[in-house]
């Protein structure tokens, strides 16, 4: 089953070797810095993790033939998941060692950490294919620096769709006003602030990764995963970001969709009793989360068109704001064919592609 | 149909809710705006809890994220039991115009407030 064309909303590129990568990339003193640690070069945080996937973190199909780590060669992405999907964006969310520069203690190699990953970004992978779109991989640190990255990628590359963060070095959620650089920046250059879940969860993060206790088993980090995305999500809905910024778009990148209906109907129905509390809201939170947020659906916990959620799911009108993505090219990836065949009819146009496209304002070819 | 007689103006104290019976063992809120009154259903259409011993307080709203101001002139009654509030001119709630209270047609007669509350 093909739709023609797809845009999938979260794809991990990798670094081959992250130090020897990022290394051209860092300024002289820097580089002088992480040459001068004992033990040699270390530049990526490694993205530890409170509870290790036992089996891997990766399809063991997508291992690149010229070697490295899954995700970490374009041209084998393209070959397995760009071309034979008939991917024409693939947004990229950053791989294990960027999505974890919020994690980093020292906030300037952060800062500096996260510029030459977007400088990576741009020339080892924006510059090869058009169909590849660019996260700016944030370090939250110092917010006030991660919203001058936001702009400065917004003028360095056009195909730089969003701005992307996941471990929290902060103690509030991402909607918390002490973020305000981060939410202007976004709205004033257009792009998308995309949370990836799970992040909690990487070495350095402030929060716990589960609310009331640390996982002991992947199975709990992995499951637990949406617990930081509700975190964040009633941060941006409470704290009035979207009234404030009412261009501010806000995407939840891999906490599936289940959740969505049932945690609509929590927030309006406690936003009824405590008004009073947050007075400079004007609509209902299921309305802003309506028109400023896109979900994406992976893990999709849907497995046919008869699946009694859907049900539940258009009651919310999630149709709307959801957006494909596969994940590729991770353990857990819902490849293209599998999420067509389990979608019904009415979402295919606005899931596959019409969601994504209005959000980072792509210009696709007409579906055949 | 006859306005009932609920109580006299005089009695009511400004910003302060008293609950009046209005038959068949209903009950309704009045209270004191200015110089005027205001009548209400004490059901609140929630889960039914009893509006006629909820508060009166100004309305609030904001500008901007964390700005909290007074509305001039706008009061709500706030449900004693789950905070939802309603604007004491209108009925509505705040949170969403299709929620709204039951207001009576009232006024000061003779110093005396009377209601179209039903048989």
């Amino acid at each position: 089953m093909r739709f023609v064309p797809l845009v999938d909303c979260d794809v991990h590129q990798e670094l081959r070797d992250p130090d020897a990568d990022l290394f051209p990339y860092l300024s002289s003193g820097w580089q002088e810095f992480v040459q001068s640690r004992p033990g040699g070069v270390t530049t990526v945080p490694s993205a530890a993790m409170y509870a290790e996937n036992p089996f891997g973190y990766n399809r063991k199909d997508a291992y690149p033939p010229e070697g490295g780590p899954p995700g970490s060669s374009p041209g084998y992405m393209i070959e397995q998941l760009l071309d034979p999907y008939d991917v024409e964006a693939a947004i990229l969310t950053g791989g294990d060692g960027g999505l974890a520069v919020s994690g980093l203690n020292n906030p300037y190699f952060a800062a500096e950490v996260s510029r030459a990953l977007n400088d990576h970004l741009t020339e080892h992978w924006l510059a090869v294919d058009r169909r590849f779109k660019g996260s700016a991989m944030l370090a939250l640190q110092v917010p006030e620096w991660a919203g001058k990255e936001i702009r400065r990628c917004a003028e360095l590359h056009p195909q730089f769709v969003q701005a992307v963060s996941v471990t929290n070095p902060l103690c509030y959620g991402f909607g918390h006003p002490i973020f305000d650089q981060v939410h202007r920046a976004c709205a004033e250059t257009g792009l998308p602030f995309g949370i990836h879940s799970l992040g909690e969860g990487y070495a350095g993060a402030v929060p716990s990764h589960l609310a009331s206790g640390w996982p002991t088993l992947y199975v709990e980090f992995h499951t637990g995963g949406i617990q930081g995305i509700l975190t964040h999500l009633m941060s941006f809905v409470f704290h009035g970001v979207f009234e404030r910024y009412p261009t501010f778009k806000l995407v939840l990148i891999e906490a599936g969709v289940s959740w969505l209906p049932g945690f609509l109907r929590r927030m309006d129905a406690n936003f009824k009793g405590l008004r009073r509390e947050t007075p400079w809201l004007k609509k209902l939170p299921s309305e802003y989360v309506m028109e400023h947020v896109v979900v994406t659906t992976q893990p999709f916990d849907i497995d046919s068109p008869d699946d009694e959620l859907i049900a539940a799911l258009d009651a919310a009108g999630a149709a709307d704001i959801l957006a494909y993505s596969s994940d590729y090219p991770h353990w857990d990836t819902d490849v293209p064919t599998r999420a067509v065949a389990a979608m019904p009819p009415h979402w295919r146009e606005k899931v596959l592609r019409g969601n994504a496209s209005r959000l980072y304002g792509l210009e696709l070819p007409v579906a055949a | 149909m006859t306005p009932t007689d609920l109580c006299a103006f005089d009695d009511l104290e400004p910003g302060r809710v008293v609950e009046v019976p209005i038959g068949r063992g209903r009950t309704a809120g009045v209270v004191r705006v200015g110089d005027s009154v205001r009548v209400f259903s004490s059901i609140c259409p929630h889960h039914g809890g009893p509006l006629a011993r909820g508060l009166v307080r100004d309305a609030l709203t904001a500008d901007c994220p964390g700005a909290p101001a007074i509305e001039p002139d706008r009061f709500v009654l706030m449900c004693p039991w789950h905070n939802w509030e309603f604007d004491l001119d209108t009925g509505q709630a705040l949170f969403d115009r299709s929620t709204r209270m039951k207001l009576y047609e009232s006024a000061v007669v003779d110093g005396r407030v009377v209601a179209q509350v039903g048989a």
